[in-house]
């Protein structure tokens, strides 16, 4: 014990007051943990901190393996909820006021700019960081037993993050707003026989207008945001039972079960941990692989929290969140595009409106559905791209679906159906066009290198790729590639002219 | 023991690093944000006001109450809120007998007994964007403004939707409708029912291009702003005479109904 | 982070000293700012200084109750005053002053319809459960001669705007 001096002692002294007092003790039951049995004690006895085991992997908090993104995920979530309730004290969600509104936050509401420009930015930051973490969970093949389930409503969540940014996009009510939205509205009404309905009951009417508004703005704000708290909570909440996030398997030796060497005897099981099944896991992992949640994964969790907090607010200090003129339902501008993230979408319906519509998004939604149903072998959970063949495959598979995606695309321009054949049927149109060729490729590519390596797993590399690959290509066409009547041109020749 | 709890009890030192400059990132921008947000363009303009109210005033008790009067928002709202002009914000001396000589933007506007400014506001007569409050998306000289501010005689052509008869403070209408029948645009043309369908109807014309540079190039150059258009070009014209055309083709919108709503009741 | 703060060494310490100091200010800031966010600038509920008719509109001695502006104006002998028509009690609107043309502000009588408050021409209350007098306002006179209200200057109900 070194002995302290004076100035120590009084600050050890101001501390303890602080934060061991009756008040502070009623709230936290405990103190500043000093010791491995309160630094549990916090995480289970904190509301916030108990969906967090007391003890983390080693391999869950490696910045390479996660990236942070499921977490900046869910901060730029609370970011947006926070920005969002604020902005609808000054927005009347009518086709008179709407307009005027963003106007005012612009010029004469108080800090309104930087609260709009937070809203939009970290709106687009998660539709693109919620499509990265389905990348990561994807690629480290931690959608495998016990996880299918939890990729399932992953899956949901970034369906309700799209729906989430399109019903927002509606509400500023500007030429942007209301072109994209009268775009991106045209693309769900393809599908035979219900496209028509599912239109009209999205916008409430034939048209974007009062009726759509106030509909985009309770999914915007009430419905959706609903929806997603409980998605997540689910999400979360499995995160826990299906045994912390994926990693590697340890080695067999250590996890034979019903064996009692491989219970530990530093550590203390509850009941339920002896029981008989799957779940909850408690004899996959070595103690000295773990480190106490408090403070490590708490302190990493606060570092992340303030990286998304100081990229968007500097990103909302630089840029301003655009606003075009009213919305004028007379005079679309040329072209008229759908958000960026629908852009691959609307360059497949320039092909063909039922290739674009329905067929490449439901082949998206079912094949990322029973990726882990089809996909079934335990094989390389926890490892970036599985194995080095893996990662050969992805490479190769991005590096020929590009020349792939390109040619096409050429041939699509110079030898279409309706080229050759003047005046052919509209089916023919929809069964030849990239959409349909590249997924006919697709998928005769993937089983091929199923078959090849013997390897489900290898396949679904390929297969993801395949689509993540195009999809990006298509998306860049429509976002810098595509000008008036959706001619080509090059990004630098982008007027606004309408 | 001792030695391995306590490395098992502090986060790497790189994390702490990331977690300082981090913080200090968000706190930096927070307080730039805060420091945009206050300071803004119109403050500048009540400020230099403000002092030249003080060298202007005559009485000690007009010295006082000039240096009194702080930054503050302002604005006419016309019709219940369907136009909010807030152009007083900057233009502090419309109203201000002493700045009768002064240089924009403290100029005294004469009055206009017919037209009260806080119940018909500024841009009803002279466009551009009244809920602005920075110099240029308020003139409307911006991307994504339709209606720039009418400088010079194009101003005459915000008389026209409200009098669209013969209006002897707005002769440039007047001017233009008379060259408009003597080029014989009336043989592409219709206004109101009467003339050509090759052209587009004109009825409206005001409606759909706000901006008079639009109009003055599309009189030079049809095919320049409208490509396709089978429009002759109008070069011969007298640059006043293109002038008048564009103020009577900018007098030609409906009424805005705010209007209707702030013009003085009949007693 | 630590079990105490003991155990740091002073260049962890310093660190995230500054760290949480940032931390802070970027975590209150932005409550305040929010608070802030929430004070409109402007509203649309019409203006606080209301600028009336020309001065020679009033005759001597009439009270002109403005239903949409919720304000008296008295057309006095030698000036103006202007009241609030708002009742200080839970802010209903009065009914206008009754008396013959020219009595004096002692004999006026207003009554406020909900709970019965009776106030005088000098915006005193006579009766009911309105805990003080009616707001009178500073009246001026605009330089194009026009009567001018400010309902932000509240003044004592004996000032008079003197011609």
């Amino acid at each position: 014990m070194v002995t302290e001096s004076p100035k120590e002692t009084g600050r050890r002294k101001a501390v303890s007051w602080l934060t061991d007092n009756r008040v502070v003790r009623s709230i936290f039951r405990r103190g500043y943990p000093d010791n491995d049995l309160d630094r549990a004690a916090v995480m289970f006895s904190n509301f916030f901190l108990h969906v967090l085991p007391a003890r983390t992997h080693v391999h869950s908090l490696k910045p390479t393996y996660t990236w942070g993104l499921g977490i900046i995920s869910l901060f730029l979530f609370v970011v947006l909820l926070g920005t969002g309730s604020l902005l609808m004290f000054f927005y009347v969600p009518s086709t008179g006021r709407a307009y005027s509104d963003m106007k005012d936050l612009q010029f004469v509401v108080s800090y309104g700019v930087v609260l709009r420009n937070l809203h939009r930015w970290a709106a687009h930051a998660m539709v693109a960081v919620v499509f990265l973490h389905m990348c990561r969970v994807f690629y480290t093949a931690s959608y495998k037993a016990p996880r299918e389930f939890n990729w399932v409503i992953g899956v949901l969540l970034w369906g309700a993050t799209l729906m989430m940014s399109f019903t927002g996009y509606l509400l500023p009510w500007d030429q942007l707003a209301y072109w994209a939205i009268t775009v991106g509205s045209s693309i769900a009404s393809y599908p035979p026989l219900v496209g028509e309905h599912i239109r009209t009951l999205m916008l409430g009417g034939d048209t974007v207008g009062q009726n759509a508004l106030i509909r985009f703005y309770v999914m915007h704000v009430i419905v959706l945001p609903g929806i997603m708290m409980i998605l997540m909570g689910v999400h979360f909440w499995r995160i826990r039972k299906d045994g912390g996030l994926s990693r590697p398997p340890a080695p067999p030796s250590e996890t034979a079960r019903g064996e009692a060497a491989a219970f530990s005897p530093h550590k203390t099981y509850m009941l339920v941990e002896l029981a008989e099944g799957r779940t909850p896991m408690v004899d996959t992992q070595a103690p000295e692989e773990e480190v106490m949640s408090w403070p490590h994964t708490v302190f990493r969790m606060l570092v992340v929290f303030v990286g998304v907090v100081a990229v968007l607010s500097a990103v909302a200090y630089f840029f301003d969140a655009p606003l075009e003129e009213l919305a004028n339902p007379d005079h679309p501008p040329n072209p008229a595009k759908a958000p960026w993230y629908f852009l691959g979408l609307q360059e497949i319906v320039s092909y063909s409106a039922l290739a674009g519509g329905v067929i490449v998004p439901a082949a998206a939604i079912i094949g990322l559905m029973t990726i882990p149903y089809v996909d079934r072998n335990p094989e390389g959970q926890g490892a970036w791209f599985t194995s080095d063949q893996g990662r050969r495959i992805t490479l190769w598979s991005i590096l020929v679906v590009i020349p792939v995606v390109l040619v096409l695309t050429w041939l699509n321009e110079h030898y279409a159906v309706r080229i050759l054949v003047p005046g052919a049927s509209q089916i023919w149109v929809d069964l030849l066009n990239p959409g349909t060729i590249l997924i006919a490729l697709f998928a005769a590519g993937s089983l091929y290198i199923w078959r090849r390596t013997g390897s489900s797993r290898m396949g679904a590399l390929a297969l993801y790729s395949y689509f993540l690959t195009s999809y990006v290509i298509y998306t860049l066409i429509g976002l810098y590639f595509r000008g008036a009547n959706w001619a080509w041109i090059w990004p630098w020749q982008a007027t606004g002219l309408h | 023991m001792a030695n391995s709890n306590q490395n098992n009890s502090q986060v790497p030192f790189g994390w702490v690093v990331a977690f300082a400059a981090l913080s200090a990132c968000a706190a930096l921008f927070f307080l730039l944000s805060v420091w945009k947000d206050y300071d803004r363009e119109w403050r500048g303009y009540q400020r230099t006001f403000r002092e030249m109210l003080f060298a202007r005033a005559g009485s000690e008790e007009e010295r006082t109450t000039a240096l009194a009067s702080g930054d503050q928002f302002e604005q006419i709202i016309v019709a219940g809120g369907e136009r909010v002009d807030r152009c007083v914000m900057c233009h502090r001396g419309v109203e201000h007998p002493a700045f009768k000589d002064a240089d924009q933007p403290f100029a005294r506007h004469p009055a206009i007994p017919s037209h009260p400014f806080e119940r018909f506001g500024c841009t009803v007569c002279h466009q551009g964007q009244g809920r602005a409050t920075t110099v240029q998306d308020a003139h409307g000289e911006v991307a994504f403004w339709e209606e720039p501010l009418l400088r010079g005689g194009f101003i005459q052509a915000s008389c026209g939707p409200c009098h669209a008869g013969a209006l002897k403070d707005a002769p440039l209408i007047q001017r233009g409708k008379l060259l408009y029948l003597m080029n014989g645009c009336l043989a592409c043309h219709k206004i109101r029912g009467a003339g050509g369908v090759v052209g587009p109807d004109l009825t409206f014309a005001g409606e759909r291009r706000k901006d008079p540079k639009w109009h003055i190039e599309h009189f030079k150059f049809p095919q320049k702003v409208s490509p396709g258009s089978a429009m002759p070009a109008y070069t011969h014209l007298k640059p006043e005479d293109l002038e008048a055309l564009t103020v009577y083709m900018l007098s030609l919108r409906r009424a805005p109904s705010a209007l209707a709503l702030a013009a003085p009741r009949k007693k | 982070m630590s079990a105490s703060l003991d155990e740091q060494t002073p260049r962890r310490r310093l660190l995230l000293g500054l760290g949480w100091v940032s931390f802070l200010v970027s975590l209150l800031g932005p409550v305040l700012a929010n608070v802030r966010f929430l004070f409109p600038n402007v509203v649309y509920e019409g203006e606080s200084v209301l600028k009336l008719d020309s001065v020679e509109k009033y005759l001597v001695g009439s009270i002109t109750f403005f239903t949409d502006k919720k304000i008296v104006l008295f057309r006095e002998k030698d000036g103006f005053r202007a009241c609030t028509a708002v009742c200080p009690h839970l802010r209903c609107v009065i009914s206008p002053f009754v008396g013959a043309p020219g009595s004096a502000p002692d004999i006026l009588r207003a009554r406020c319809p909900c709970h019965g408050s009776t106030f005088d021409g000098r915006g005193q209350v006579l009766g009911g459960p309105a805990p003080r007098g009616l707001d009178f306002f500073r009246v001026t006179k605009s330089p194009d001669g026009r009567v001018v209200v400010d309902t932000r200057k509240i003044v004592a109900p004996s000032e008079h705007f003197k011609l």
